[in-house]
């Protein structure tokens, strides 16, 4: 951009994430060595099953999309130091719709007319679920924390009671719809479970990463977090940006819940969150608002969570252990951030 | 001491004396706030010692600080507004083994003792939040001397205070010296106020110490010409804006109003303002602090909605070329690059999506050139706000304001802070705005800068405007009358 001294926004951020990330591991090896288990044995069991298993890397995609969706909002959200974390509940409310889309709209429909419907009654669905904690978070100063986690409840919720009731496959005893017609499934990349919405995820990177880092929004949404005041002064409309940074994180994680039913499960189910919504909150403190440092950092922590069981199996680590080690993980990973900060920053 | 490529403290040394009221005077960034901060443990020297009592210390903290008797008075206030004074100090105690109730009363009957023997006037009982500035500084040094403080640090008491409340610090540092033992240094920018009331003054330049002054030798023109070093500005007589003004300009006077407030209430309930200003007039509002002003600048700013009454002009919204007061909180965003903050009204608006414009090319000369004409030319448009002292972030709101030919200019407390050239730079530019036909409010607690710089001089009080008085027949101790509230004897509504 040539906007800023690059030693203090490029290199010594990455320098510092790379010092935290390896701190982490370590302590992680540490951790492992305590409950007597060989950290070298774990890598390898991971790097195995994410890399040379047959269905390992397919895995670790597919969870690694809705994670990085979800994460691309929360990300730019943040840099106006708004955590709109409500991505949980517009998950839900995403795949609902697109669902309903699937399910309600004969199979006579053409797929190149069904599908961006249903993609679009998934986006609808999450920006809506956004509006009234964005709103008031814009316009009236509640904690948008608090509102959208609690919104998270009701959205997951009143996705079970729908799975329950109007939308279950009565055929089959299980919680979950008819598998959608085949109009309305993302096609397959190469024949296999991956599928066009990865296609499309990394086109929203790209996106998320120009209006984040070059418009003069993702300007706008820098200069609120830094100085909302100086920003108003400065003549930028504040509650507008921040009412539209939470739609657009209701919009991105909706667009998740949509790509999740049509492209991975083919059905609404119990469980179709793999808690994508939290799990993108890390992803996205991370990646420090920059879209394309989410990629890797969500592949990660979706090789992470892949790997969790095959380590459990073969090891007899519970995979519990990988939720602690994501957790040290951050947290060094802070900690470098604000410790090595370099001098003459506050 | 050195910060990054800065060297702000360069082998200083600074003498005190029991029983002395000593001075540090120099211009903004000549290093004082950083000496003061080695002396209060905030900073930790990188060479050169600190000897207490014939007894070489290790200042590594405040804490430590404070154990050996020293205390600070910080430019900006530490306090809670919603706590009352007995429970500010208690905030710093440690509480371990006390009950909090006990606790606060004795500290309360101790804080009684110390504010009637130092004659400080200040009830323990008191909420913060209700004093005034003076009132609150009196509760700062309340603080230190709770803690057992002997050497008494003050960072700009005066910079907040008015000329009478200023004079009532100094009986009262007077007579804390008088213990034995004690000594105070007070740091300032205004030199003419420690004439007569410090007992040695040293004057610091650039980071070195260039001179000691004894009482004796103690007058205005030889600590100025230390500060200045040889420069042309010098010349004492230019430091008193009074003087150094030229004739108010009135020319536009007859103009049709630029700007005209009627009946403005800036609280519900609240008295009225009501005043017209002509483009080409340079329009001063003068008044203690906290009487208004700071409502009526956030108006007419456009950031603040008054209770009632209109503002009638002839401008758009955001036509107002604001100096705020607080330019921290209103006027840069200090983890922008000087760049980005020149450019912040240009990039504010306008539609979302479009890219940023790289700075490079056409953008960065003329971002460069503006840095230029504001006496900036040293700092890089990509230097980060944060990194920029007091004055000079002070300049780059004036050179973004003042490069947007608005009509309309708002200056609140333009001056505070600032070093006696960049106070002149600050005042010229604004006589240059308003002969380029802007009209020009200047909202000041500084009466004689005011009376200097403006044709005409507003006073406020309890957020009513009281009178309007030409300056070049204004008796100054009926304004003077005015800003204590003494009502508005003899002035013309305008």
């Amino acid at each position: 951009m040539g906007w800023r001294d690059a030693r203090l926004t490029r290199v010594r951020p990455a320098v510092r994430a790379c010092v935290g990330g390896a701190a982490g591991a370590l302590l992680g090896a540490l951790l492992l060595l305590l409950l007597g288990k060989s950290p070298l044995a774990a890598l390898r069991v991971a790097i195995d099953t994410v890399w040379f298993s047959p269905t390992g890397f397919v895995d670790t995609v597919l969870q690694t999309t809705p994670l990085l969706l979800i994460a691309l909002g929360y990300l730019m959200a943040y840099q106006a130091r708004i955590w709109a974390v409500g991505g949980e509940g517009q998950f839900h409310l995403g795949a609902v719709a697109a669902a309903a889309v699937a399910l309600g709209l004969s199979s006579a429909v053409p797929r190149a007319l069904g599908l961006p419907l249903a993609i679009a009654a998934g986006v609808i669905a999450g920006t809506l679920w956004a509006a009234v904690p964005g709103w008031l978070r814009a316009y009236h100063r509640v904690n948008e924390v608090v509102t959208t986690l609690m919104s998270n409840f009701v959205g997951i919720l009143l996705t079970l009671w729908l799975i329950r009731t109007t939308l279950r496959d009565p055929d089959i005893p299980l919680l979950q719809t008819p598998a959608f017609p085949p109009a309305f499934r993302l096609p397959s990349i190469g024949g296999g479970r991956l599928h066009l919405g990865i296609v499309l995820t990394l086109a929203v990177v790209l996106l998320v990463a120009y209006v984040a880092q070059r418009s003069h929004f993702g300007h706008w949404t820098r200069a609120i977090g830094a100085n909302p005041h100086a920003s108003r002064a400065a003549g930028i409309r504040v509650e507008r940006t921040v009412f539209v940074l939470v739609l657009l994180s209701g919009a991105l994680a909706g667009l998740a819940g949509a790509v999740q039913v049509l492209g991975t499960t083919h059905r609404l189910l119990v469980g179709v969150s793999h808690d994508f919504g939290y799990a993108a909150i890390p992803v996205a403190v991370l990646a420090r608002g920059q879209a394309v440092a989410a990629v890797p950092i969500a592949f990660l922590f979706g090789a992470l969570t892949v790997s969790a069981e095959a380590i459990q199996v073969d090891l007899g680590i519970p995979s519990d252990f990988i939720a602690v080690f994501t957790g040290v993980l951050v947290l060094c990973a802070l900690a470098a951030e604000k410790i090595l900060e370099p001098p003459g920053r506050g | 001491m050195r910060f990054g490529p800065t060297l702000a403290n360069d082998r200083v040394d600074l003498d005190l004396f029991p029983g002395e009221i000593h001075g540090l005077v120099g211009q903004n960034g000549s290093g004082k706030t950083t000496l003061i901060s080695i002396l209060y443990g905030l900073y930790q020297a990188d060479a050169g010692e600190v000897i207490l009592s014939g007894e070489r210390v290790s200042l590594r903290s405040p804490r430590d600080a404070r154990a050996r008797g020293i205390g600070m008075v910080p430019q900006r206030f530490r306090l809670a507004p919603t706590l009352t004074v007995t429970e500010n100090v208690v905030l710093g105690l440690d509480p371990r083994g006390r009950r909090y109730g006990p606790l606060c009363r004795e500290v309360s009957r101790q804080l009684a003792e110390l504010s009637e023997r130092y004659g400080l006037h200040t009830d323990p009982r008191a909420v913060v939040g209700g004093l005034s500035m003076g009132e609150q500084q009196r509760v700062e040094i309340l603080r230190a001397l709770y803690h057992g403080a002997r050497i008494l640090v003050m960072d700009e008491p005066m910079s907040l205070l008015t000329p009478r409340e200023s004079e009532r610090l100094f009986g009262l540092l007077n007579h804390f010296v008088r213990d034995p033992g004690r000594t105070v240094v007070v740091t300032t920018h205004r030199v003419g106020e420690l004439v007569g009331a410090a007992d040695r003054v040293t004057v610091l330049r650039d980071g070195r110490r260039v001179a000691t002054f004894p009482a004796a030798e103690l007058t205005l023109s030889a600590v100025l010409t230390a500060m200045m070093g040889d420069g042309t500005e010098g010349d004492p007589a230019s430091m008193s804006p009074a003087r150094a003004a030229p004739a108010p300009d009135r020319a536009g006077a007859t103009a049709p109003p630029a700007l005209h407030v009627a009946r403005l209430s800036l609280a519900p309930g609240g008295d009225s303002v009501t005043f017209s200003v002509a483009g080409g007039e340079l329009f001063g509002i003068a008044g203690v602090d906290g009487n208004g002003q700071k409502e009526l600048e956030l108006v007419l700013a456009g950031l603040g909605e008054p209770a009632g009454g209109q503002i009638r002009s002839r401008l758009g919204p955001h036509a107002v070329a604001h100096i705020p007061s607080d330019q921290r909180r209103w006027g840069v965003i200090e983890d922008f690059t000087v760049g980005e903050n020149l450019l912040l009204r240009r990039t504010a608006t306008g539609s979302a999506l479009r890219p940023v414009t790289a700075m490079r090319g056409a953008l960065l000369r003329s971002i460069e050139q503006l840095l230029r004409s504001f006496g900036l030319g040293a700092i890089g448009p990509q230097s980060l706000v944060l990194q920029l002292s007091g004055g000079t972030i002070q300049k780059v709101v004036l050179a973004r304001e003042l490069s947007r030919g608005c009509s309309l200019v708002v200056a609140a407390q333009p001056t505070r802070g600032l070093d006696v050239r960049a106070a002149v730079f600050m005042r010229d530019a604004l006589r240059r705005a308003a002969a380029a036909g802007a009209a020009v409010v200047v909202i000041s607690s500084d009466l004689d800068e005011l009376l200097g710089l403006c044709g005409r001089v507003g006073v406020m009080h309890r957020g009513r405007l009281v009178g309007i008085w030409d300056s070049a027949d204004a008796p100054r101790p009926v304004l003077a009358a005015a800003m204590g509230g003494a009502g508005w004897g003899g002035g013309t509504r305008g």
